[in-house]
Order: C-alpha cells, then sequence, then structure tokens
C-alpha cells in the first residue's frame, strides 16, 4: 500500500508538468491581448500615444506589386522563388522639402513607381515623365529596390536600381528628368541582388555603391541552363552571388574595388545596411545572409574591408544564435546609450521552425576591435515576427525611444492549406538534393506563412518591446517585404510605407498625440557627400542621448527618409546636438528648433 | 546522388546523442540492484552503454555507464564548436539539469536510492538537441517529462515509451506554439552525412542492432518511392529528409532503444518496419503537425503499442521466464 | 522515295554520298576543333600598328570564304592592314589568298594577286560582278579600296581604277546585292570615321595608359553605293538612291530581302549611332525605315555601339531577323522580324544576360548541329588594351560564344562548344564547309594575332543540304536568293546573303540542316528575277548544284 504513493505523487507530478504550459499561458496573458476590438473612431489616440491608418488610395496611390514570371523550370516553386522585389525608398528628389516615394515593380514589362508629394496630402505617379519608369524591360531583368544618393555632389539625389537583372544609375538632372548613365558609369552587367546601398567607404565625399547578390550573377532567373542554382545548404551556403563595391571615381564612373578591399563573401545576402559600427569614423557594413550567418565587414579606415562577424556577433560559442535566414539589416540606438544595435529578421513559424529575429545590442563599453554583440530580441520582446522581412526603427509616438515596425509574411495563397511539411522534406536534405530547384516540392497553390499578423513594437525605454499592431490600427495580413519611414507631410509624425509582395502599396499615416514633442535634422554636406550620407547627429536632452545617422539604404530592399526625426517627449529639455560629418568634422549644435525641421550645411 | 543515400546500408554517424535509447531502463534495473537483465544481449543496449553484468558494473576498473555520456558529450561538443548545432549551450545545460535533478528526486521518492545519473545525462542532451525553441522552459520541462515519464508510465514493470521520445510528442502537443524539432542541417554537405552514417553504423553494427536501421531504412526508402507516386513529387524529394541530421539521430539512437523495443529480431524488424509504415501514413497525412514531425509521432504510436502485444504474449505463456521483463517497481 | 520530282530544267551535279542510313542516335553535341595549325593558315594577321594605338588598328581586320579557283572548295582570303604613321616594319606584308583542296588543308597562292598589294586591308565583300561565274573580290581598306577581277583560275587582276570604285577613306565591310534588278551586283560600301594618323589623337585610360580613342571623336563618314553599269564600270549613286543622307559609323552591312517584297533591303551597323535599314522602293531608292521598324536603337532605348550583322530566321517563322552585336555592358541585340516591324528580342531569347559582357565584330547564323534550326556564333574581342585593369571582370582579349537555339528561339551559351584556350581580340568571322562534309565551320579573324579555323565536329548532328546556286544571268554568287525547303512539313528559309557578319562574307551556298530527316520533301528557289523552282523530295546530305532556267 505505501508504495502506492511515491507512485500517485509521481503521476500527479507528470501530469502537472503536462499541464503547465497551458497554465501558464492562462496565467500570464496580457489583457491587452484581448482588447484588440478598437473603438468605432478608431484606436485609442492616448493609449499608446500613436495611431496609424492606412490612406494609400486616399493619398493617390493605387498600386498592386506584380512577381516576375521567372523560367518555367521554376514553375512548381515559383511563389517562394519570384517572392521578392517589392520595394519602396524616400527621396525628396525635387528638392521641394517634401518626401516622395519610388516604388519598384518586378513582372516582367511593369513600371515603377515615382510619387511626387503634392503637399496637398497626395502623390502624383511622375516615373514615366521622369524616365524612371520603365526599368522592367523582359529580358533585362526586374527590379528588387532602389537607394537614392547625390554620387555627383550636384544637389540632387540620383537614382540606383538594383535588380535581378542589370543594375541601373539615373542621373536626377535637377529634378526635372533622369539621365539614364547604366552603359558607361562601371557598373556589373548583370548582378541577381536584393540589396545595394550607397555609402562614402573612403570618406573621400564621393558616394560609392555597394551592391550585393543573391543567386549568382551567372545565373539568368529567366534563361535556366539547368535548376542547380538553389542554395547548397539552409544554414552554411555559400554558393550565392559576389558582393560589389564600386568606388566612386568623381567622372561619372565607378570601379570595382571588391577584391582589393578584401571582401570575398559568397553568402546569400538579402539585406545590408552601413553604419559607423565601431566608432571609427569610417561606416561598417553589416550583410544579414540567408542560409547562413550575418557579416560585419569592418571598414579598415577606407583601405579595406575586414569580416568581424565571427568574433563580434558569433563570439560566444556557448550562447549559440547560429546561421539563420536572415532578411533584414537595419540599426537603431534602442537603448538611448549613443551606439547603434542592429536587428535582424528571420524566420519563425510556431512549433515548425523557431529561429527566432535577431536584436544585436552592443555590450556597453565595447567598440572598435573589440565590438561584441548580444542578441537581446529575446529579453527585450522582439523576437516572434513570423517569417519575418523589412524593418525600421522609428520614435512612432514620439516619445523619445525607439519603435520597432516589422512586416512579414511569405507566401500567401490557399489560405487553408499549407506547404510548410513539403518545405520541411526539402529543408533537411542533403545538399546536392537542396542545391537543385527541381527536387524542391511544387507549391500546388499552397501557402508559406502567409496572412501573417504584422508587429508594431512599442520600446518602453527600459529596453522591453511590446506588440501594439493590432491596438494602433496595423491589421493588414499581405506579404509584406520592405519598409519605410518618413515624415510625408512634414508634421512632425513618421509615417509608415509598405511594399508587400503581389500586394498592394500601403501607407500608413501616423497620427501622434500633441503632448510629445519633436524635432527634425536635414543635413547637407558640404566637405562630405552632399547627401550627408555616414552623417551622425548626436541629440542629448533630458539627461539621456540618442545617436542617428543618414542611411544610404537600410531594412529590406528600402531606405528611409535622409531626414532625421527625434521624438522628444513631454517637456525635452535640448541641451545640445552634436553633429558628426562623415568629413570628420565636429559641428556642435546648442540652439535646436523644436516642433521644426532644422536645416544644418555643413561648413566647407 | 541518391546514390548516396541508397546504396549505403546505413553507415552512420555518431554526431546526435540520442540518448533515450540507451539508458533508461537499464540504469534502474542497474541501479536497484535487481537481479539484472536476465537477458544480457538485450541490456547490451545501445552500444554506447554495453550494459554492465550485474556486479560487474566496471570493466577494467572503467564504468561501462559511462561510454554512452562521453561518446555524446564528445559528439555534442564537437558539433558544437564546429557547426553551432544546439540552440545554446545553456538550454542544453538546462536540459541536462533538469533531467539530472528530477531523476534523483524521483528516485528517492520511489526507490529511496540514488540514481546512476548517465541515464538522466543522456536524456537531457537528447532534449537539448532535438528540441528546438527560443525560450528556455521547454528545454526544462521537456527533460522533466521524459524522465517523469519512466517512473509513472510502466506495464509491468517494463516503460513502453522511450522516454525522450514520449517527451517530445508530449511538448509538440502541450506547447506546439513555442517549440519546435530539430530540422535544420549541420553543414548538409557530403562528407559530414558520409562520416555520420559510417561511424553510426559501425556503432550499431557492433551493438548488433544494425538489423533495426537497416530495416527502416530500406522501408523509408520503399515507402518514399510509394509517397513519391501518390504525390507525383520526385522521388529524391520524398527521401530527401534522411539525408539529414535528424533523421540519423533518430534510426541509430531512438529506434534502436532496446529497453523500448521487442526481443526477438524478426520483432524488432518488424517494428522497425511497421515504424517507416506508419510514418508513411502520417506522412501522407493533410495535417501539417503530424506531417511534419511524422517520425517521432511513427514511434510514439508504434512503439508502445508492440511493447504491449509482447508483454502480454510473454504473461500469456506465464512463465516468468528470465526473459521477461523483471517487475522494478515491485520490488522496490 | 528516292525519286527526285523536278520542276523546271533544274540541273543536276551534286557529289552524291552514300546515302545516309545512320539514324541520329545520340543527342547533338555541338563541338569545333581547333585546326589552325594543320590547315595551314596559321600566321600572324597584324594590324599594322608599332604601340601607337591609331585609331584604325583597333577595327583590323576581317577575311572572307570565298571559291576562287571555282574547283567548289571554300578558298580564304585574308585582307592586310599596312603600317601607317610612324609605324614602321622591316618585313613587307601582303594581303592572302589560301587556296583549299577540299578536304580542309589550305595552301598559300602567293601569286594570286600578281603582287598587288592594297592599302590598309581591312575587309573584303565577294561577288560575280560580271557574271562570268567566278567570284571577284572588292577589299576595303583605310585608304583606298581595290576590286579583284578574277581570271577563273584562282588570280586575280586589280580593275579599281576602270571600274571607279576606288573608294577612300576608312571603309569597312561592303557587300554586293543588285538593288535595281538589272541582273548586275551592285556595291554598298560601309565607312566609319574621317580619320589619318595626321590627325590621330591620343586617348588615355583610367589609369593613363595609353588606349584607343572613342570614335565619337572624329568626323562620322558617309557610305556609298555603287551601280554596276554592266560593263565592268560603276556610278557611284550614293546621292540619288538615298543612301547618302546622313554620316554615322558604319561598320557590318547586309543585304537581304526583309521585307519580303522581292527586292534587296540593306542592314547597316552603326557603331555609337543608330543603325540604318534601308528599305529598296523598287524605283531605284532606299528609304531608311529603321527607327520606324524598330531597328535602330538598343532595348534601354538608346543608340548602340552596333558592329557586326548577322541575318537568318532563328524563329522558323520563313520571316529574315537580325542580331547586332554591339560593346560591352550593352546586349547583342536580336530583332525579330513581326512581318511589319522588328521586336528587340534580345532579352527574352536569353542574349540580354549572355552577351553583356562581352564585346563582338563577327556574328553569324549558322545550324552548328544540322537540326534544322538557327544558332548564333559572336567573334568577341575588345578595343581596350587596358581594360583589365579598370574592370576585374572584363578583359581584352575574350573568348566566342556560340549560342544554341533549343528549337523555340531560346539561346544557350555554350561554352563547351568552342576550344577554351580560343580567347582573342577577335574581329571577323566567316561561316562555311570548308570540308565538304555537310557541317558548317568556322573562321575567326583576331588583331594581331592567327586567325583560328574552327572545323566543326559536332556529334550526333542531323541530316543536311548544300545548294550551290547559279542565275540565269550566270552569276555565282546569286545574292539574295531564297530557298524554302519543306522538312518534315516545316518550311525553313534561307538565303544567299550578300554582307553579314564584319569585314567579311560567308560561303554563298545555302546550308540546310534536316535533323532527323533524310530527305527535303519540297525545296523552292525563289530567284531575284522572280522566278520560283520547285524540286520534291530531294535526298540528304548532297551538295546540290541548282542552275536557274
Amino acid at each position: 500500500m505505501r508504495s502506492r504513493i511515491p507512485q500517485l505523487i509521481a503521476t500527479l507530478f507528470l501530469i502537472a508538468l503536462l499541464a503547465a504550459p497551458q497554465l501558464f499561458k492562462r496565467l500570464g496573458s496580457h489583457p491587452d491581448a484581448a482588447a484588440v476590438g478598437n473603438t468605432a473612431s478608431g484606436p485609442d489616440l492616448n493609449r499608446y500615444g500613436f495611431r496609424l491608418q492606412e490612406v494609400a488610395h486616399a493619398a493617390g496611390i493605387d498600386f498592386t506589386h506584380q512577381a516576375p514570371k521567372l523560367d518555367p523550370k521554376l514553375d512548381h516553386i515559383m511563389p517562394e522563388i519570384a517572392s521578392m522585389g517589392a520595394a519602396v525608398s524616400v527621396v525628396d528628389f525635387d528638392r521641394d522639402g517634401w518626401p516622395d516615394l519610388y516604388v519598384t515593380n518586378s513582372g516582367e514589362g511593369s513600371l515603377n513607381h515615382l510619387y511626387r508629394n503634392q503637399h496637398d496630402g497626395t502623390f502624383r505617379d511622375v516615373a514615366a515623365q521622369m524616365g524612371v519608369a520603365d526599368v522592367n524591360k523582359d529580358g533585362t531583368g526586374v527590379s528588387m529596390g532602389a537607394v537614392w544618393g547625390d554620387y555627383d555632389n550636384d544637389g540632387y539625389e540620383d537614382l540606383f536600381i538594383y535588380k535581378w537583372g542589370r543594375p541601373e544609375l539615373f542621373h536626377n538632372d535637377k529634378g526635372k528628368r533622369f539621365s539614364r548613365v547604366t552603359d558607361t558609369a562601371g557598373l556589373p552587367q548583370w548582378v541577381n541582388s536584393n540589396s545595394a546601398i550607397w555609402l562614402d567607404y573612403d570618406r573621400d565625399g564621393k558616394l560609392d555603391l555597394f551592391l550585393t547578390g543573391y543567386y549568382p550573377e551567372t545565373v539568368d532567373l529567366w534563361h535556366l541552363k539547368d535548376t542547380h542554382m538553389m542554395p547548397d545548404s539552409f544554414e552554411y551556403a555559400q554558393n550565392g552571388g559576389r558582393k560589389y563595391l564600386l568606388r566612386n571615381m568623381g567622372n561619372g564612373k565607378f570601379k570595382d574595388v571588391t577584391a582589393e578591399m578584401g571582401i570575398d563573401s559568397h553568402r546569400w545576402a538579402l539585406a545590408t545596411t552601413a553604419a559607423d559600427l565601431r566608432g571609427t569614423g569610417y561606416p561598417d557594413i553589416f550583410i544579414a545572409n540567408d542560409y547562413g550567418v550575418s557579416e560585419i565587414w569592418a571598414n579598415q579606415n577606407g583601405k579595406g574591408f575586414k569580416e568581424i562577424g565571427k568574433q563580434a556577433l558569433y563570439w560566444n560559442k556557448a550562447r549559440n544564435i547560429g546561421p539563420k535566414s536572415g532578411m533584414n539589416a537595419n540599426c537603431g540606438d534602442v537603448l538611448n546609450r549613443g551606439q547603434f544595435a542592429v536587428y535582424v529578421s528571420n524566420i519563425t513559424e510556431n512549433g515548425l521552425l523557431m529561429q527566432g529575429n535577431n536584436l544585436w545590442v552592443p555590450q556597453a563599453g565595447t567598440s572598435g576591435d573589440n565590438l561584441k554583440y548580444d542578441n537581446l530580441a529575446g529579453p527585450t520582446g522582439v523576437e516572434n515576427g513570423g517569417w519575418s522581412f523589412g524593418a525600421q526603427f522609428g520614435d512612432l509616438n514620439n516619445d523619445g525611444n525607439l519603435d520597432l515596425y516589422l512586416t512579414n509574411g511569405y507566401v500567401s495563397a490557399a489560405k487553408k492549406e499549407s506547404y510548410w511539411y513539403a518545405f520541411t522534406t526539402i529543408t533537411g536534405g542533403n545538399s546536392a538534393i537542396i542545391s537543385d530547384a527541381k527536387n524542391w516540392p511544387p507549391m500546388q497553390g499552397r501557402s508559406l506563412s502567409g496572412y501573417e499578423h504584422k508587429h508594431v513594437w512599442l520600446n518602453d525605454g527600459t529596453g522591453s518591446f511590446s506588440d501594439v499592431a493590432q491596438a494602433v490600427g496595423v491589421t493588414d495580413t499581405y506579404d509584406g517585404r520592405a519598409v519605410a519611414l518618413a515624415d510625408f507631410w512634414n508634421r512632425g509624425a513618421l509615417d509608415v510605407a509598405v511594399a508587400t509582395q503581389r500586394g498592394p502599396f500601403l501607407l500608413y499615416k501616423n497620427e501622434v498625440t500633441p503632448q510629445n514633442q519633436w524635432t527634425e535634422f536635414t543635413l547637407e554636406g558640404a566637405k562630405s557627400n552632399r547627401s550627408a550620407i555616414g552623417a551622425q547627429v548626436r541629440l542629448f536632452w533630458n539627461g539621456q542621448q540618442q545617436l542617428q545617422e543618414v542611411s544610404g539604404g537600410n531594412g529590406f530592399c528600402a531606405q528611409n527618409e535622409r531626414r532625421l526625426h527625434f521624438g522628444l517627449g513631454k517637456h525635452p529639455k535640448i541641451e545640445k546636438a552634436v553633429i558628426r560629418w562623415p568629413s570628420g568634422q565636429v559641428q556642435t549644435l546648442q540652439d535646436i528648433k523644436i516642433g521644426q525641421e532644422n536645416h544644418i550645411k555643413e561648413a566647407v | 546522388m541518391p546514390e548516396q543515400t541508397l546504396s549505403a546500408p546505413p553507415t552512420s554517424a555518431p554526431s546526435a546523442p540520442d540518448a533515450p535509447p540507451l539508458v533508461p531502463p537499464e540504469v534502474l534495473e542497474a541501479e536497484r540492484a535487481v537481479p539484472a537483465a536476465a537477458d544480457s544481449k538485450a541490456n547490451s543496449g545501445l552500444g554506447w552503454e554495453p550494459a554492465p553484468k550485474p556486479g560487474t558494473a566496471a570493466r577494467g576498473g572503467f564504468d561501462a555507464r559511462y561510454i554512452a555520456p562521453i561518446f555524446i558529450t564528445l559528439i555534442l561538443l564537437v558539433g558544437q564548436f564546429s557547426f553551432g548545432v544546439l540552440e545554446s549551450l545553456p538550454q542544453t545545460l538546462l536540459a541536462i539539469a533538469a533531467s539530472m535533478v528530477t531523476e534523483i528526486v524521483l528516485s528517492r521518492l520511489m526507490t529511496g536510492k540514488w540514481p546512476h545519473l548517465a541515464s538522466a545525462y543522456v536524456s537531457g542532451i537528447s532534449v537539448g538537441i532535438l528540441i528546438r525553441s527560443p525560450y528556455f522552459w521547454p528545454y526544462a520541462l521537456c527533460s522533466m517529462i521524459a524522465i517523469a515519464s519512466k517512473y509513472v508510465i510502466r506495464v509491468k514493470g517494463r516503460h513502453i515509451w522511450n522516454p525522450s521520445n514520449f517527451a517530445i510528442v508530449m511538448m509538440l502537443w502541450i506547447a506546439w506554439d513555442q517549440v519546435a524539432t530539430l530540422s535544420q542541417q549541420w553543414d548538409n554537405r557530403f562528407w559530414a552525412m558520409a562520416i555520420i552514417w559510417t561511424v553510426g553504423s559501425l556503432i550499431i553494427w557492433r551493438l548488433k542492432r544494425f538489423h533495426i536501421c537497416a530495416t527502416y531504412v530500406v522501408s523509408f526508402l520503399a515507402f518514399g518511392l510509394v509517397r513519391s507516386l501518390i504525390e507525383h513529387q520526385y522521388y529524391v524529394t520524398e527521401i530527401s529528409p534522411i539525408t539529414g541530421p535528424m533523421y540519423q539521430l533518430f534510426i541509430f539512437f531512438m529506434i534502436t532503444d532496446p529497453k523500448t523495443t521487442v526481443r526477438p529480431k524478426w520483432g524488432q524488424c518488424a517494428v522497425a518496419f511497421t515504424i517507416a509504415a506508419v510514418e508513411a501514413v502520417l506522412r501522407l497525412n493533410s495535417n501539417i503537425h503530424l506531417s511534419v514531425h511524422a517520425p517521432y509521432y511513427a514511434l510514439f504510436i508504434v512503439g508502445p503499442i508492440a511493447n504491449l502485444i509482447e508483454i502480454w504474449y510473454t504473461s500469456r505463456r506465464n512463465r516468468p521466464s528470465s526473459d521477461s521483463p523483471v517487475p522494478v517497481v515491485a520490488t522496490a | 522515295m528516292l525519286a527526285i520530282g523536278l520542276f523546271g530544267s533544274a540541273l543536276l551535279a551534286g557529289c552524291n554520298r552514300p546515302p545516309a542510313s545512320a539514324q541520329i542516335t545520340q543527342s547533338p553535341v555541338a563541338r569545333f576543333t581547333d585546326v589552325t595549325q594543320e590547315s595551314g593558315v596559321n600566321f600572324k594577321q597584324s594590324s599594322g600598328g608599332c604601340g601607337l594605338h591609331y585609331f584604325v588598328e583597333q577595327i583590323a581586320s576581317g577575311a572572307t570564304f570565298l571559291d576562287a579557283n571555282g574547283d567548289g572548295n571554300l578558298d580564304i582570303y585574308f585582307p592586310q592592314p599596312q603600317p601607317l604613321g610612324k609605324c614602321k616594319f622591316k618585313e613587307a606584308w601582303h594581303q592572302r589568298l589560301y587556296l583549299n583542296d577540299g578536304k580542309g588543308h589550305f595552301t598559300l597562292a602567293p601569286n594570286a594577286f600578281n603582287g598587288v598589294d592594297t592599302d590598309y586591308g581591312i575587309g573584303a565583300a565577294v561577288g560575280d560582278y560580271d557574271n562570268d561565274g567566278h567570284e571577284d573580290l572588292y577589299v576595303t581598306c583605310y585608304g583606298h579600296n581595290k576590286l579583284f577581277h578574277n581570271r577563273g583560275d584562282g588570280t586575280f587582276e586589280d580593275v579599281t581604277q576602270r571600274a571607279g570604285v576606288a573608294l577612300g577613306g576608312m571603309s569597312t565591310s561592303a557587300t554586293w546585292f543588285d538593288y535595281d534588278g538589272d541582273g548586275y551586283l551592285d556595291l554598298y560600301v560601309a565607312r566609319y570615321c574621317e580619320w589619318s594618323p595626321a590627325i590621330d589623337r591620343a586617348c588615355y585610360s583610367q589609369t593613363g595608359k595609353r588606349d584607343v580613342c572613342t570614335p565619337t571623336i572624329y568626323t562620322p563618314s558617309r557610305d556609298a553605293l555603287f551601280h554596276n553599269n554592266g560593263d565592268g564600270t560603276f556610278t557611284d549613286v550614293t546621292m540619288q538612291a538615298g543612301v547618302g543622307n546622313s554620316k554615322r559609323r558604319g561598320l557590318g552591312v547586309a543585304a537581304a530581302d526583309f521585307n519580303g517584297d522581292g527586292k534587296l533591303d540593306l542592314f547597316v551597323a552603326n557603331d555609337l549611332s543608330p543603325n540604318y535599314l534601308y528599305i529598296n522602293k523598287g524605283n531605284g531608292k532606299f528609304q531608311d525605315m529603321a527607327q520606324a521598324l524598330d531597328v535602330a536603337y538598343g532595348i534601354s532605348g538608346t543608340a548602340q555601339a552596333n558592329m557586326g550583322i548577322a541575318v537568318g530566321d532563328y524563329n522558323d517563322d520563313n520571316r529574315l531577323d537580325a542580331a547586332v552585336t554591339t560593346f560591352t555592358n550593352q546586349p547583342y541585340t536580336l530583332y525579330r522580324n513581326n512581318g511589319s516591324d522588328f521586336t528587340d528580342v534580345s532579352g527574352t531569347t536569353g542574349l540580354f544576360k549572355a552577351t553583356l559582357p562581352y564585346l563582338a565584330f563577327g556574328t553569324g547564323f549558322l545550324d552548328a548541329r544540322n537540326l534544322g534550326y538557327l544558332d548564333l556564333f559572336f567573334a568577341n574581342g575588345h578595343v581596350s588594351p587596358n581594360l583589365q585593369l579598370e574592370h576585374h571582370d572584363y578583359t581584352y582579349k575574350e573568348r566566342n560564344q556560340l549560342l544554341l537555339n533549343d528549337g523555340q528561339g531560346k539561346f544557350t551559351d555554350d561554352k563547351a562548344a568552342l576550344p577554351a584556350d580560343d580567347v582573342r581580340v577577335h574581329r571577323g568571322a566567316c561561316f562555311g564547309d570548308i570540308n565538304n562534309d555537310g557541317k558548317i565551320d568556322i573562321l575567326v579573324t583576331a588583331e594581331d594575332d592567327r586567325p583560328t579555323l574552327l572545323r566543326n565536329d559536332s556529334t550526333g548532328t542531323g541530316h543536311w543540304l548544300l545548294l550551290k546556286l547559279v542565275d540565269k544571268h550566270g552569276c555565282a554568287t546569286p545574292i539574295g536568293t531564297k530557298c524554302i525547303a519543306t522538312i518534315g512539313g516545316k518550311k525553313k528559309l534561307r538565303v544567299v546573303l550578300g554582307g553579314g557578319s564584319y569585314a567579311g562574307e560567308s560561303d554563298h551556298r545555302v546550308h540546310f540542316g534536316l535533323g532527323a530527316a533524310t530527305q527535303v520533301e519540297r525545296l523552292e528557289i525563289h530567284w531575284l528575277s522572280g522566278q520560283v523552282q520547285v524540286l520534291q523530295q530531294v535526298n540528304a546530305d548532297q551538295i546540290l548544284a541548282l542552275h536557274e532556267p
């Protein structure tokens, strides 16, 4: 009889273990999560200090992205191959002080759009009359994204389009028209690229280009010799496209200096951004690679690059983050510490593949060659974003802390049929099997992490983010790709532009509580490149600081507005703003206008 | 490249330690100093743990029960520091710790003795490898379930589920949205696969359980053909999973668990075949969850049924011969 | 079955071969072997340069196939550049004629021109301008061009002065073609730039090295059209025929009936300026329809650096399509003939990506595997010797390309088909069957390098038919004649092409690949006179001589 009691205890113990997850879930469930149902008048503005409303149509933008139709040999898995190309970049191409939008399309023969800001809340497509629409001609490849930078320092932002195909460079003729200068610019002829950025890596005052390959550049996805063009591993693939560091020679020509600068990666790059991550004054390059680890190419004072991702990101073999499916790279000073964290998005499908996104936060006190990051995505709450794509940091509610907007969703097809099982049969296979697209199971109209809910993570300032997407009005479930932030209507609020694959272009207009103050900086280089890409503004207010840098491309296939936006909270007292120009000049400003834009020109 | 997979009778690999098989049963028994294991063959289980003959726990001064844990640890460390096979070391350590603590507590509770921790260690490592989650708690919970199930779920003193298998399936049920299983590569290059198959096969061969693996592999390949015909899919695609590391662990270290498979050789082969058959059905099933985790579910279903049949059969013969499992709990 | 139906009085004189019993059992593999060494044409064709990078050197020089001695075998003529300006050399260089023994062995005929030399020889056009049955030779030069009359025995006399075709300047490609239907071949000559060593400018590469200049710094030239008076003299009709209205930089010329009206039109590839497509209006005048018909510009809407021309029906719709070669970072452009206009299909056919890295002069359509559809060959080689210093991806010396047609009109670059070590600064390309085995061989020239003779050793090839045509005037090169063969129920169009490629011409015999078919069900010969000759059930694997009745 007595022996029954331990038996009973053990049994109860097992039962308790089995019940634990459900119990914890009940106990831990947030009341907020249930309260998604908003009032008829829309989300409550005061709850989180802002709300977003999708206004693309009202703003005159009715655009639906088209995906390419690649070689018929890929027909069976076309949705997952032709799954990128929706991109958005923000630019004030005509220098009228209002941000405009460039939106790419990816169908063969489809047109890209340049939406000029009409100042009245609407946009008008002027791509055709400006000569930057018809860039997806059948056989020349299709657009994957675009970045803007004034490569000849004439004051007007020029347009670089990267494609699965021939990259294109258009010179901005004083905002009136664009001239195609591709043939003479010394660009590579064909790159299957999903990211490019402008940066002045050698700080000579001329913007250089960094362009990454995804599929190898030898592959013509419309005319495949065979189907052996897929990655040879899901975690360690190094059979992707090469990278191109193109140095601006100053005469309208670019020179390929990739090899001499030491960049030799053949990983499957999907997202790139540059910023001075190590505090050297030179921009480093962060690459989020699909099918493998991310890389940090540390700038050796403009004389070369060295990969330090192994030491800086994956230094801790014990707390191994391991290779994932990097799809985004953007920087933000999320802890208001004056140092950039980098956000990399990956794949999470509950119960099937749980990579989790990475928020690489630099360890306090590390910089230069000792720079070390910890992945704090878990503790900060920005880990699970579904099949994540583009993300951007921005202070959406002007409370002084950078929030995080993430879009996601891979292939939304048949609602009830999932391709996930079929997908997992191949993902575990040997390289010889994986690398041949022919072996990939046919999708047959099934979804792969489709119809996902987006994430708007609100930063409470303590390093803790909570998802308020549904509560603030972000309710779409399109297959989001690129996200770009800009104060489109010069109101001191960061609006959100989202390009979706095969879906409509989304423009979320932001309404921010007027209690929170803000300021903005528009920088113009003189000794430095005129776009001021790489310039840093370190704003000190209320005893804290926030660092921002003008970026020549960030997120996934996106570029934010060059103007820097700072939320300041309720009663800001600004001490100063310290601007470090790419030339090295440091400028300290005391007289910062709040609630206005500060236009700062570099001293010659 | 199908030849690679086709030709080689499972040749295979060490990498992953899957613990389940090896350990649990025998350790328990040994600990209890039961007139252990009459069936020394069965006990010699998964090789890494050539079950010590009762009373000779140490061979040549070395306790053979340590072979498995040491071997697994080695593989784990090599794998981790070359390819980073784990979600993270802390998570795995947590799984191991939870497993050991549970073992101690339950052993003290149920038998009043201090357990030998080799078994729990190996269970912990298996959980650490096979479970994937960004969180920490699933690792602890899964280990605890594995160990607890050893003590609770027994029929005539014999457990009918492989503990790790049981725990993983339970986790997939109770925490389906927070836990996944190992699905990634450890570098899916040919040489890595070849090493795993070769070493694994050698070990299994020496342990005289190669027939189980062979039966399973042949069956899997055959059912792959059936599935490819049904689904009109490339054969290579259908057999692709078996080229990945998860399967290698599963084949060499999970389905060969001596204590959770039947005794006769033909029976073991039949069980392996049946697992492959059930797995094939599950893979054809439209429920994503069942199909993605098909091998775990297949073993989960077939294992206990086979064991129960054997238990029923032996008890019907009604002579508690040396062949029959020793009723452990009762003697405590 | 074996009977050959004859309509009209076709004269049959083929060298009949043993009936092709072999079925096509293996899958066809295109393979070309470099036989330069053993063929006997192994010499260095100098550009006459001595390191000063004279402007003209970058376009030198081509070569041409012709049957010089009337033995039915393809001989080869190599024009020879001469030292210019400050360049001096000890040895004297001469133009060369190599005679073929029919097996692909060539022997230099040292006295073929009686010691006459040309100015800076660049290219040549082949045509029997006096209808005596012998192929005559017009040599384009920097300096003055030369017309060599074929005496019939493989020797040539210089008749330039009497004929009145000693055009000066920088002539590149030329073609013979009877544009007015009077039975005599007229002559069109493309010219490049107004240049002389005296006005040569020194240009430098980005890295500061002396390099070739872009042609835009020199004045473009006007092309010329000479009407054949039938008495051995010619009249310059450039202006009245309407082909002299603009000056551009002509490099490639082809004469063919693009709009199917029975009259020969002209396609001229112009460097860094829009192409000409002169449509023959029938009244002795031409109209440039290039822009209207969409062949003037490239896919990006700009005038490309066009060099050589290929003409052929790549998609078997019985309309002649045209491909032009271009500069690095521009696609070689394939213009599909829609009947009413052209469409740039370089993108959809796979040319765009495959050809962006290269620069080619010579090009041509050929049925490399005798499968019945036309592949494309490009003789690649850059013009800038310092290229590699500036672009890691590009090289001065380039490999040639054979783009195989999959039969659906999609082209794939078959790297294995050509010798891997043939990396040179290639210029001209000529296509023809040098060993009479029914497979088209290729001759490629290279700047300051030896030519490359590529013997077609493709395996698993199909059956074939070669037609040697002579028109009713007795012209041995009846340029513009269209042959339509019905093979397996499908009609295929092949023509006697005037000009094409760059600075040299190909076999004027008409070649059909038949694939598995062992006979042509129906063969129509559309002579330029308007006469149509029809043959039924023509056996495969023979060289068939046909005279217009």
